[in-house]
């Protein structure tokens, strides 16, 4: 892959949206197009060069294109917005509304994310080796799915109202989660590897919520079935640790869950599977 | 019939008369190896020759849990059938009673590439009356089906692709200890083929068929000029002197050129018995089926 390198300025405190800064508009244009390309700072037009300085080879093809960002861009919005392909690094901490709506390609942040981040993601991989905000994957408000698709790894906790509305994926938590993760949930997979605040699952339809940590209180409308072992947790967690190296306690493949379904206030048809660790 | 020699026994230039066939290829897992095989075993049972079974069926290889998607032990089964709709029917049939019923295990897809899918998971699902579950996982649905167990793990979509059937050979030994022998190590060797299966007991036919019967209602009838024990009464008998026993391996495969490789190894592991006599292949002049499988390229490796 060919690289463009940003190394952000001073940045203002009012903070910069630059849903530019993705590999299918840098694609096929040379530096001093890129820092042309224009950004909102409040309410003014500038340009993505005033912030960042910018170097790199061009390439013409998105698939081939890496944006990496060396330094904190916790003040600017929208990175990777509607992202198709390619890879964007963030070596440091990555503001809101990073990968909204991304539908394909790679985002890796070596640092914390801020909240709205994936909003309504459709697709790629993001992975965030730091904490992520909250809102992580959830809808836009007012509208009626979040995360439609993909794959979201975060190594440190996450805050809360995780998935919000979450349609199909998978998210994976290294860490704790916070309060509210998987309101009204309509389908997909998150795995928490931590331990999980309260209400999860709230109103949701479908969909799974696998903890290996504690709950730390599941909501009177999840109804307790069986202790058992499902077997496409195995399959879940073996593609997850040979397709995408993730780091998975031995004991999660063989071991128990409780499996509670719920939320009965809602369709009943979505579950939380709580690992049962051994006396 | 001109011959050839291998390892000094000889072999007559003649063809095997293989067919088309459909051909699916089911991953079962289960806890351990024991309720792998007892799954497996009872899936291709009753399944040696599409006369009568309707689906020819066999296991191909043990698959240990590294490879295997749920990281448990495994079985990869080969089922072949006449068309399309059979080998989906079969397929239904058998892993709805096989597979679904077993403690334990899990059925996934297992093939590459196929020219269609048949939606086994997603017509099992029903039985799941309602609580069945839906997975996606890395571009693969799931099923998760409740049962009185706990949860049967089906794929919803399995491949099948157009696949060879009916390559075989005979083994002509001076008793039937020394044909046997010859056979099992034929058996052996094939296993090694990958996407080959010997679907008859052992890998092994005792009565190979001629078309046609002295009786109206039979189709077909036993192999009269390969049986030792009538040799002095049937007038075309190719039963040569000092041959007291003839055995069949019928390979299947889900391509051509593995069923002449598993046909390679199987002659060349049969030859180096003693006691063997002679190695042939049927055929029905080369007017029924679609492959003629020539012993001797096989052999060149061609």
């Amino acid at each position: 892959m060919k690289q463009i390198v940003l190394v952000p300025r001073k940045l203002p405190s009012i903070p910069i949206e630059a849903e530019v800064i993705s590999p299918e508009i840098f694609s096929g244009k040379n530096i001093e197009e890129i820092k042309e390309l224009q950004v909102w700072n409040g309410n003014c037009k500038r340009k993505l060069g005033d912030f960042f300085s910018v170097k790199g080879v061009k390439s013409e093809d998105p698939n081939e294109t890496h944006i990496v960002i060396q330094g904190d861009v916790s003040r600017v919005k929208y990175i990777g917005k509607e992202m198709r392909s390619g890879k964007i690094t963030i070596n440091g901490n990555a503001g809101m509304h990073l990968a909204d709506e991304m539908k394909g390609g790679e985002i890796i942040v070596n640092g914390d994310a801020a909240d709205w981040v994936a909003t309504e993601m459709r697709g790629g991989t993001l992975k965030i080796k730091g904490n992520a905000g909250n809102m992580l994957a959830s809808a836009h408000p007012g509208s009626e799915r979040g995360m439609k698709e993909g794959i979201i790894i975060v190594e440190g906790n996450a805050a809360s109202s995780l998935a919000r509305k979450m349609r199909r994926g998978t998210i994976i938590i290294y860490g704790d989660i916070g309060d509210h993760a998987g309101s009204q949930m309509i389908a997909g997979t998150i795995i928490c590897l931590g331990n999980i605040g309260r209400r999860p699952g709230a109103l949701m339809k479908r969909g799974t919520i696998i903890v290996y940590g504690k709950a730390e209180s599941i909501l009177p409308t999840f109804i307790y079935d069986a202790t058992y072992q499902p077997t496409f947790i195995r399959f879940y967690l073996k593609n997850l640790k040979e397709k995408l190296n993730v780091k998975l306690p031995a004991e999660m493949f063989n071991g128990d869950y409780e499996r509670f379904h719920g939320d009965i206030a809602e369709d009943g048809k979505g579950e939380i599977l709580l690992f049962k660790r051994k006396p | 019939m001109e011959t050839f020699k291998v390892n000094g026994v000889d072999v007559e230039d003649t063809f095997a008369e293989a067919f088309k066939m459909w051909g699916s290829r089911v991953l079962i897992t289960a806890k351990n190896e024991k309720w792998v095989l007892n799954a497996a075993r009872a899936m291709t049972g009753f399944a040696t020759s599409v006369i009568m079974c309707g689906a020819e069926a066999s296991l191909e290889k043990m698959v240990p849990p590294e490879e295997t998607p749920d990281g448990r032990p495994g079985a990869s089964v080969l089922i072949f059938a006449n068309t399309k709709k059979q080998l989906e029917d079969q397929l239904m049939r058998r892993m709805g009673q096989t597979i679904l019923t077993c403690p334990t295990t899990a059925a996934f897809n297992h093939l590459n590439e196929g020219e269609t899918k048949f939606k086994i998971g997603g017509a099992l699902r029903f039985f799941g009356d309602g609580f069945q579950i839906s997975k996606r996982i890395f571009g693969r649905r799931l099923w998760r089906i409740p049962v009185m167990e706990g949860e049967f793990l089906v794929e919803e979509s399995f491949l099948a692709k157009k696949s060879v059937g009916g390559g075989n050979f005979l083994i002509l030994g001076e008793n039937a200890d020394s044909t046997l022998e010859a056979a099992e190590k034929s058996v052996k060797a094939i296993e090694k083929v990958e996407g080959t299966i010997t679907p008859f007991p052992g890998g092994v036919v005792r009565s190979g068929s001629k078309v046609g019967s002295k009786y109206k209602f039979l189709t077909a009838s036993t192999n009269t000029a390969f049986c030792p024990t009538i040799r002095g009464a049937v007038k075309n008998t190719l039963v040569p002197e000092g041959v007291n026993s003839v055995l069949e391996i019928v390979i299947n495969g889900l391509t051509l050129e593995s069923v002449k490789k598993a046909t390679a190894e199987g002659v060349k592991a049969a030859s180096k018995v003693k006691g063997i006599k002679k190695i042939t292949a049927a055929n029905y002049g080369g007017k029924l089926g679609q492959f003629k499988i020539y012993l001797k390229e096989c052999l060149e490796g061609k």
